[in-house]
């Protein structure tokens, strides 16, 4: 009976997706079974095709031994890794940005309405009038019309204008996006070099001002605060430890995350005292907790998932913030130098170590009014308001009410977007690549995507693109396994 | 739901309707060829010339139309011509752009040797340099639907404008940095952004055509005599690469990266550059003829010049062309050939001379007042005749080798060159870096293929030979040598040894 | 609450939510005025680096359908027509999918489920040759088939709504069954009006993503009459040259249909979530 029932149901469930299955493996499925095979040839366009009767031969392992020997791939993967730095950034944007699309904006009143658009228009009239009076151009008394045009929109039509403004990057994906980006990034007329040159002149002359010594105290300083921050963090893993809130997983990740910034010192530093104190420092704290660690192991036994989402997230802030401090401590260090020729802003886009920290932040920008904006919003919508309002009565803060009602509720939802932010970070910047900077200069915003693009389409190698897409796939599952394993069990926590 | 779900099947069935009701079908009968080429608005002019030529010459069938239509394709994206060309889908006449050996390395063209007998389109109706470029084993694969030889084009304004009242036709490098300073000195004022350059930065859409020039004015060649080796680290790669990264950063005679990009709103043909030359930003401009017609569209065009590349010790420049193929896979190769037969005659060489899109394939055509002093374009005289000069008298071919793309030698070469300027390496080891990495592919190619294997084979014994004649200074016999550069300049030097 | 309350609650946070929104706004819609304004600069203006045109040209719109070999119109069609039958398809499809991945109990589901996630690790570039071939011998080349129908599979779309259904509340679908609900009606009545933010959300990401979708097209089509809008503007783009005021004039166009269904959608997303008002 039993079995005659999960018969019925298999088929319940194979009928249902059907139509979807069909198609799925004639256009996924077939194709990526075949470039599995043809992974294992010399399979090349310009060699193999029907006009031609070179045979076909299995070279088995050789494009994989070649890949993995070749010094570009594990660039691009660099690449290609440094661009995903920015998932967690570009994350929150779009949940900011939900969360301010969120709140009730529809006035109740209609005298707040239009108090709240008489209050705007003469201050809108006042600065163009500011501006104008300082001869600035008109562009400024444009960007403040729009500005009002917008607010007054807003103020009367409620969230639907703002995020419909919002999504807009998504209608002009491309062509005008790419195309804006270029002349912001101009360094010639650039607005960004326009914003920055004034204040990159003023550190010069603070710099000159204060001389070498001081600004090499600053940098102590920030040093200190680095390895403080580190320290602190190993601490706050203690605490939890020894409070039976931390299994030894979330242990290990969480304190990876916090000592792979002083790995990256030992190349990045310069300055030889402070990099001296820095890497003893760090060495001792490290030395110091893992004794601590190892001592107090047997009393704060617990399960060893328990925690996991707290401390990759403190692991990973702290990380950030690590990163931070230690670059600018480094800017710091070369920052008298510097000064002495004039610091000036780089030009963006065709320098090569400004290239990938200049693309990042377009998406971080194009970040804010994603897909993953959409996702957010349709999820608060879904958070309760019981719960909200429960936490109003006990008096929570805002922030509060965030931390301990809306986000725990979101937590499905950031699962989703993260999961799908690995997967076509690892697989991305293709399209950005080719047409921002065509993967230069000197292949510095070159990413996988792009380099399996060059190679199948532009050389021909198939069998070599399709070998370096399974090779990526391979990390990709890794990653999404470990997500998936964890993060379920973080999200159902 | 059910009512959302019928209400799109509605709007799916209309539409389904409507394509239907608006399918044109064509019921006369007349063999359509596909034409794959760039969407130029002159390409429906000669689609309309080709069917006046058809019915000229008699090529009609009994009701007085053409025998055949031509329609076109556009080639869109590179890499659709090629994915088409080996699934079989590709249209039937395919425009290449100095590509006929990487195509025919695909083995999807069709060999025109006997066609171009038949209908007189062999390879003499056009200039000997392009021989090389669409005859590739004695056997014809293409006919030239126009030439392009890439030369300085002026804006004598703007020359004026900066005290520079007459640029010499042919000029040595140090002349042309010599000048290119005095121009940038002159139209700048020193305490603000550069806003005036000598020239667009050649480098950076015609990044290998400008090096391969200046290179081979010292005698320096990318690859060996039998082009089986890549020999960018023993030639002067190295310094060229420095002395353009000196020309853009300290000379400041061409502009760089994003300086040339900040007008990028504007794509299409030509791009910014074109923009900036029209707008006498730059004084002049690295491109083919077709400059002239975006130029015939302003009101008041400026009087143009034309200068050669610049060289060191031995003058030379790069000549190229767009190409018509026919392909294997076509049902109408006989009524393809017609097509290319269009190409070589005079209705057509005529149609290039005057749309000004680039040098008509027949040089002949080139010696008219009709090319030399176009009535209507007075500001053009003097450039045309020039142009022309630079393709006839010192335009060699590229050298292609057999064993690797040219594509990829262009991406390392670029690659190299961006290392250095980003001052990640310096040239002499960029350039062997790149030397090492297009060994690299030369050989990974041979071991790919049995056919190629043996070719490689011969032409290895071909070369031990001819450097043991070179270092023995006997003169080598010319047919050994594969590089159309280097037959050209050990000819010049007397290294060779010519057969009878 | 009573009036006051709320009067209190105006004063406070709600300018300061607005001017930062508009903050925002304004920087996020800066490529979209760019494209406007430039839509309506004279050719001779698009060079120059201000932004509000001296000269405004209305007519640039009405040009981009005179534009002699450009069909502007009919591949506006297309694009639209293309993207419907897509849109309804790979939402339909993942629905179906989607609930027998969620809401049914059976042998191979998650086996299968992995297979159909794993498969989104794989970039698509890869696909594309061996696609291609596939559409060649089904006789699909340069039709509207074939752009649809690979399209009308997706396991994102399967991945996405299974998500969303997951949210619902297994007592509501047995409820059903208690009255007497086959599957069918189920899925049909209970399911799929529960999970319309989902619906919504993938037909939002669907529709803008086909109608901006280039590669493919670009290698599927060969007649002109047939191509969709990208496809149709990179034409444009190499046919017209510098005509950068008429190319953006096109583009806005373009955009239009996106706007009317984003702003359409995303009402009925919010309406959608407090009329279902359903958490897992």
């Amino acid at each position: 009976m039993n079995k005659k029932r999960n018969r019925i149901n298999t088929l319940k469930g194979l009928l249902f997706l059907s139509p979807n299955i069909i198609g799925f493996s004639i256009f996924t499925l077939f194709p990526l079974g075949f470039s599995l095979i043809m992974a294992f040839s010399n399979w090349n366009l310009s060699q193999h095709n029907m006009f031609t009767d070179e045979p076909l031969k299995w070279v088995l392992l050789q494009n994989f031994k070649d890949l993995l020997g070749s010094e570009d791939f594990w660039r691009y993967l660099g690449n290609t890794l440094f661009f995903m730095i920015g998932i967690p950034i570009s994350m929150a944007g779009s949940l900011g940005a939900a969360l301010l699309l969120n709140q009730d904006l529809k006035s109740p009143s209609k005298r707040a309405r239009s108090k709240g658009i008489l209050y705007v228009l003469p201050l809108i009239a006042f600065s163009s009038l500011l501006f104008l009076g300082f001869g600035m151009s008109i562009m400024v008394l444009i960007v403040t019309g729009i500005f009002g045009v917008i607010y007054i929109g807003g103020v009367s039509g409620g969230s639907t204008v703002y995020r419909t403004i919002f999504y807009t990057p998504n209608f002009t994906a491309g062509v005008a996006t790419f195309i804006l980006w270029k002349k912001i990034y101009n360094p010639q007329t650039g607005p960004l070099t326009t914003i920055t040159q004034p204040i990159l002149e003023g550190v010069n002359a603070v710099v000159l001002f204060l001389g070498k010594d001081t600004i090499y105290i600053f940098m102590y300083v920030v040093v200190v605060l680095a390895i403080g921050s580190l320290y602190w963090g190993l601490n706050t893993f203690l605490k939890w430890r020894s409070e039976k809130d931390l299994g030894y997983i979330g242990l290990i990740i969480g304190v990876s995350a916090l000592i792979l910034p002083s790995f990256f010192v030992l190349h990045w530093f310069s300055h030889p005292i402070a990099s001296q104190i820095m890497q003893i420092s760090v060495i001792a704290t490290i030395v110091y907790f893992v004794s601590q660690f190892i001592a107090k192991s047997s009393d704060c036994i617990c399960h060893p998932e328990k925690g996991m989402g707290n401390a990759i997230m403190l692991g990973l802030g702290i990380m950030a913030l690590q990163f931070l401090l230690i670059g600018l401590s480094n800017v710091l260090y070369k920052l008298p130098e510097m000064s002495l020729v004039g610091i000036s802003s780089p030009s963006w886009l065709t320098d090569y170590h400004w290239a990938k920290p200049s693309l990042m932040f377009m998406g971080f920008w194009a970040a804010i009014g994603s897909n993953s904006m959409l996702l957010y919003l349709a999820a608060l919508s879904n958070v309760s308001p019981e719960l909200s309002e429960a936490a109003d009565i006990d008096g929570a803060t805002k922030f509060q009410k965030f931390w301990n009602v809306t986000w725990p509720q979101l937590a499905p939802v950031t699962f989703f977007i993260f999961i799908m932010a690995v997967i076509n970070g690892m697989q991305g910047g293709f399209e950005v690549a080719k047409t921002m900077t065509g993967g230069g200069p000197a292949g510095s915003t070159t990413t996988l995507e792009y380099f399996i693009y060059e190679e199948g389409f532009a050389s021909g190698r198939l069998a070599f693109a399709s070998a370096i897409s399974w090779i990526l796939f391979a990390m990709i599952f890794a990653l999404t396994l470990f997500n998936w394993r964890f993060g379920n069990r973080y999200v159902n926590d | 739901m059910t009512r959302i779900f019928i209400i799109c099947l509605s709007i799916i069935s209309a539409g389904t309707a409507y394509i239907t009701l608006t399918r044109s079908e064509d019921l006369s009968g007349t063999p359509i060829l596909t034409w794959v080429t760039d969407p130029n608005p002159a390409r429906y002019e000669q689609i309309d010339f080709f069917h006046d030529w058809l019915i000229a010459q008699g090529h009609t069938d009994e009701n007085g139309d053409p025998i055949v239509r031509i329609q076109l394709e556009t080639g869109g994206v590179d890499n659709k011509k090629i994915i088409h060309g080996v699934s079989g889908v590709a249209g039937d006449i395919l425009d290449m752009y100095n590509e006929v050996d990487q195509f025919k390395k695909l083995g999807i063209l069709e060999d025109l040797t006997d066609y171009a007998d038949r209908y007189g389109f062999g390879p003499d109706q056009t200039y000997d340099a392009i021989k090389n470029d669409i005859v590739i084993g004695g056997k014809q694969f293409a006919f030239p639907c126009n030439v392009t030889s890439h030369a300085c084009w002026i804006n004598m304004d703007v020359m004026q404008a900066a005290g520079i009242d007459q640029l010499p036709e042919s000029w040595t490098v140090e002349a042309f940095e010599r000048i290119g300073k005095k121009f940038v000195q002159n139209m700048n004022s020193s305490n603000e952004a550069q806003n005036y350059f000598f020239m667009n930065n050649p480098g950076d859409d015609q990044f290998v055509g400008w090096i391969t020039v200046l290179m081979r004015s010292k005698g320096g060649s990318f690859y060996n005599e039998t082009m089986t080796e890549c020999i960018l680290d023993q030639g002067p790669f190295a310094e060229m690469i420095d002395l353009n990264i000196k020309w853009i950063e300290e000379d400041r005679i061409f502009p760089n990266a994003a300086e040339a990009s900040s007008f990028s709103a504007s794509g299409g043909y030509g791009g910014a550059k074109m923009s900036l030359f029209l707008e006498g930003k730059y004084g002049m401009i690295n491109l083919g003829r077709w400059l002239l017609v975006r130029m015939r569209e302003m009101e008041n065009p400026p009087k143009v010049a034309v200068s050669r590349y610049p060289y060191f010790d031995y003058e030379n420049t790069t000549i190229g062309s767009r190409c018509s193929s026919i392909y294997k896979g076509s049902k109408h190769k006989d009524l393809a050939a017609l097509f290319l037969a269009f190409l070589a005659s005079d209705k057509y060489n005529n149609q290039i001379v005057d749309c000004a899109d680039a040098l008509p394939p027949n040089p002949n055509f080139c010696s008219s007042q009709r090319f030399l002093r176009p009535s209507e374009y007075p500001n053009e005289w003097g450039a045309h005749g020039a142009a022309f000069r630079s393709a006839d008298e010192v335009a060699i071919p590229d050298a292609k080798s057999l064993f690797i793309s040219q594509q990829i030698l262009g991406r390392e070469l670029r690659t190299a060159f961006e290392k250095v300027q980003s001052k990640l390496s310096n040239s002499a080891i960029a350039s062997l870096q790149a030397a090492e990495a297009v060994n690299e592919e030369i050989k990974r190619n041979v071991s790919n293929s049995l056919r190629l294997e043996k070719k490689f084979k011969n032409a290895l014994a071909l070369q031990a030979k001819i450097d043991a004649f070179k270092k023995a200074g006997k003169k080598i016999p010319v047919d050994w040598i594969s590089n159309p550069f280097l037959k050209k300049y050990y000819r010049s030097l007397g290294m060779l040894e010519e057969t009878k | 609450m009573n009036a006051e309350n709320v009067e209190k609650k105006v004063g406070s946070g709600f300018y300061l939510n607005h001017t930062l929104l508009t903050t925002i706004s304004l920087l996020m819609a800066l490529p979209f005025l760019w494209m406007l304004l430039t839509s309506l600069k004279p050719l001779s203006e698009v060079g120059g680096s201000h932004w509000w045109p001296k000269d405004f040209k209305l007519e640039n719109y009405k040009e981009v359908f005179s534009i002699e070999n450009l069909r502007y119109g009919r591949w506006y069609f297309n694009s639209l027509f293309v993207s419907f039958c897509v849109t309804f398809l790979q939402v339909l499809t993942s629905a179906l999918a989607a609930f027998a991945f969620s809401r049914l109990e059976w042998k191979w589901r998650d086996g299968l489920f992995l297979l159909y996630l794993g498969t989104m690790m794989v970039p698509g570039l890869i696909l594309m040759i061996p696609n291609f071939q596939i559409m060649i011998k089904l006789g699909l080349m340069d039709t509207y088939l074939g752009l649809i129908i690979p399209a009308a599979f997706s396991a994102f779309g399967t991945f996405l709504l299974r998500q969303f259904m997951m949210g619902i509340p297994k007592s509501l679908d047995e409820a059903a069954e208690i009255d007497g609900a086959s599957t069918w009606q189920v899925f049909w009545q209970v399911i799929l009006p529960l999970s319309r933010p989902g619906l919504i959300t993938l037909t939002i990401f669907t529709f803008m993503g086909n109608y901006n979708s280039f590669f493919w097209p670009i290698v599927m089509l060969k007649s002109a009459d047939k191509y969709t809008l990208p496809v149709g503007l990179l034409f444009f783009e190499s046919s017209q040259g510098q005509q950068t005021n008429l190319l953006m004039a096109a583009i806005t166009m373009a955009v239009i249909p996106m706007v009317i269904l984003f702003v359409l959608m995303q009402k009925h997303l919010v309406k959608g979530i407090q009329l279902g008002g359903v958490k897992g």
